[in-house]
């Protein structure tokens, strides 16, 4: 990996890597002696918060056959709102890191193909979204790998290259938006979205208690009737993938 | 390689949309040349600018920067030159020593070499006191006496700044100035634009002034004021009796 990457091209990881810690940092206040204290406290809180949630999730959950439509089914919902929670988290730190910093005078200037910085950026995108994908998602996977079977490890992955494609699609989408109506506005939206697709979150896993159980059994029932269609088959293509599909985590 | 000119354009044209702000700029800058830009606003001078350090594309023209084909070598051409913008940005998250530490990277400039001019310039620029303060809380001329030393710290042939002037208090002002004159004594090339007349008339070897996107008038103090139907004795007069003729025109 040294050798393939140039001296100027590790500045600048090394670079952007401290501007993200220190913004994280920052969030837990002032520096002063205390800090690490409370950065990890509130790691702690949040993470015990996201395990216990999990924990109950999992607990109602009953029985969690790899094969049944059912459970096939919630699990594409679930991810369908985790890569939505992802685009829009993905979203922000996009316009931020790509337009928002201000550096490229710089950047541009300096003795480096632009290709690098931009590529570093996207980087830096991907890290974070996937930093914030994990944080939730994680003790999910570590659960049901603990409690359920190893194979749930191929949620790993999966997360991986949600998180990727959600980066993709943000980058693409924050270089149009900040086209059409700007940089200050595309991350208010962008904002706004993240803070939608929580609550998104809280319907989904909510889901039953709204809507009851028709919504679901409806498609439930559509998919075992025709279970090889290529629309379902594609729908719940990341569902397989995470109950251990070889095949399917492949693709 | 010192046979060749520190900066020669030729031709440059650039276009916004239906707008040309570059239209057709020839402009030659020799070695250890102080040379100074001036212009009207919107004349056309930073927009240049940035094209030679490499930040737009222009529509057409050559450049070459001490010998190196801009365009067709991007990368060794920007490893002479620095850019120092109007309004340039520091890292907020970052502390002085921080920010030339990270530049000298980018140029990747040895360690050693670093520490030595990083201290050297923090000490000239009267930045030792701040040097591990985050930039955060810094006012506008401490931001750019930063971003003035990240300039310098890769020892760069050429020096391309805007304004650089602005915002400094009237000491500071005159600190910059001998260090540009310091930098320029060794050999180093410097091209600035300016507003403040008496900076370019004292500072500089040649001036060159752009009106429109093309170059009007170019020569040392003594050329421009003998030179052409120029009746006046100080550089003010020059530039209002050049802008004004070419307004006629
Ligand atoms: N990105 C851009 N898009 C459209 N027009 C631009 C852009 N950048 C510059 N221009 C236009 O090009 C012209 C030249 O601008 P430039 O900034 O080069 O002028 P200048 O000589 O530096 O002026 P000043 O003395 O005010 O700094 C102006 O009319 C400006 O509006
Ligand atoms: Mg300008």
């Amino acid at each position: 990996m040294r050798g393939l990457v140039s001296g100027a091209t590790r500045a600048v990881l090394a670079h952007e890597a401290r501007l993200s810690l220190r913004g994280v940092a920052d969030m837990a206040g002032p520096k002063t002696a205390m800090r690490p204290w409370r950065i990890a406290g509130v790691l702690a809180v949040v993470g015990t918060i996201i395990f216990g949630v999990s924990h109950l999730l999992l607990m109602t959950a009953g029985q969690l056959d790899p094969a049944d439509p059912r459970v096939q089914i919630t699990l594409t919902i679930n991810l369908a709102f985790l890569f939505i929670l992802m685009i829009s988290a993905a979203l922000d730190s996009a316009a931020y890191a790509l337009y928002a910093r201000g550096d490229y005078d710089l950047m541009f200037s300096a003795p480096l193909a632009p290709q690098t910085v931009l590529l570093v950026r996207a980087l830096n995108v991907f890290g974070f979204t996937l930093a914030k994908a994990g944080l939730y998602g994680a003790p999910m996977l570590i659960l049901l790998c603990v409690q359920r079977g190893a194979h749930w490890l191929a949620g790993l992955p999966l997360i991986l290259a949600l998180a990727l494609s959600a980066t993709a699609i943000a980058i693409g989408l924050a270089m149009g938006m900040v086209r059409l109506i700007g940089i200050r506005s595309t991350r208010v939206a962008a904002q706004v979205a993240a803070a939608l697709a929580g609550l998104l979150v809280l319907v989904m896993v909510q889901w039953e208690a709204i809507f009851g159980p028709g919504p679901k059994d409806a498609l439930v029932a559509d998919y075992i009737a025709n279970p090889q269609s290529l629309g379902w088959q594609l729908a719940t293509l990341p569902a397989r993938a995470m109950t251990g599909d070889g095949v399917a985590l492949g693709a | 390689m010192s046979g060749h000119d520190a900066l020669v354009v030729r031709g440059l044209v650039k276009r916004f949309g239906g707008f040309t702000a570059v239209n057709g700029l020839d402009l030659g800058v020799r070695r250890g040349e102080l040379y100074a830009l001036l212009g009207p606003n919107g004349a056309g001078k930073t927009t240049s600018l940035r094209i030679v350090a490499g930040l737009l594309s222009p529509d057409a023209g050559e450049i070459s920067i001490c010998g190196v084909n801009r365009l067709r070598d991007p990368v060794a051409a920007k490893r002479v030159v620095a850019w120092l913008p109007d309004e340039p940005m520091v890292y907020d998250k970052l502390t002085p020593v921080e920010y030339l530490d990270f530049v000298a990277g980018l140029w990747q400039v040895e360690p050693a070499a670093t520490k030595r001019r990083r201290d050297a310039l923090l000490e000239t620029l009267d930045l030792t006191r701040v040097a591990d303060q985050r930039c955060e809380g810094f006012s506008k001329g401490m931001r750019q006496k930063v971003a003035l030393a990240g300039a310098l710290i890769h020892e760069p042939e050429l020096l391309i700044l805007d304004e650089p002037l602005t915002g400094l208090d009237a000491s500071m002002a005159r600190h910059v100035k001998e260090l540009l004159q310091a930098r320029v004594a060794t050999g180093v090339t410097v091209i600035l634009t300016t507003h403040i007349l008496e900076v370019a008339e004292r500072l500089s070897d040649r001036i060159g002034i752009i009106r429109n996107g093309r170059l009007v008038c170019e020569g040392t103090m003594a050329e421009l004021r003998d030179g052409g139907a120029s009746q006046g004795s100080t550089l003010e007069d020059v530039f209002l009796d050049v802008v004004a003729r070419e307004e006629a025109a």
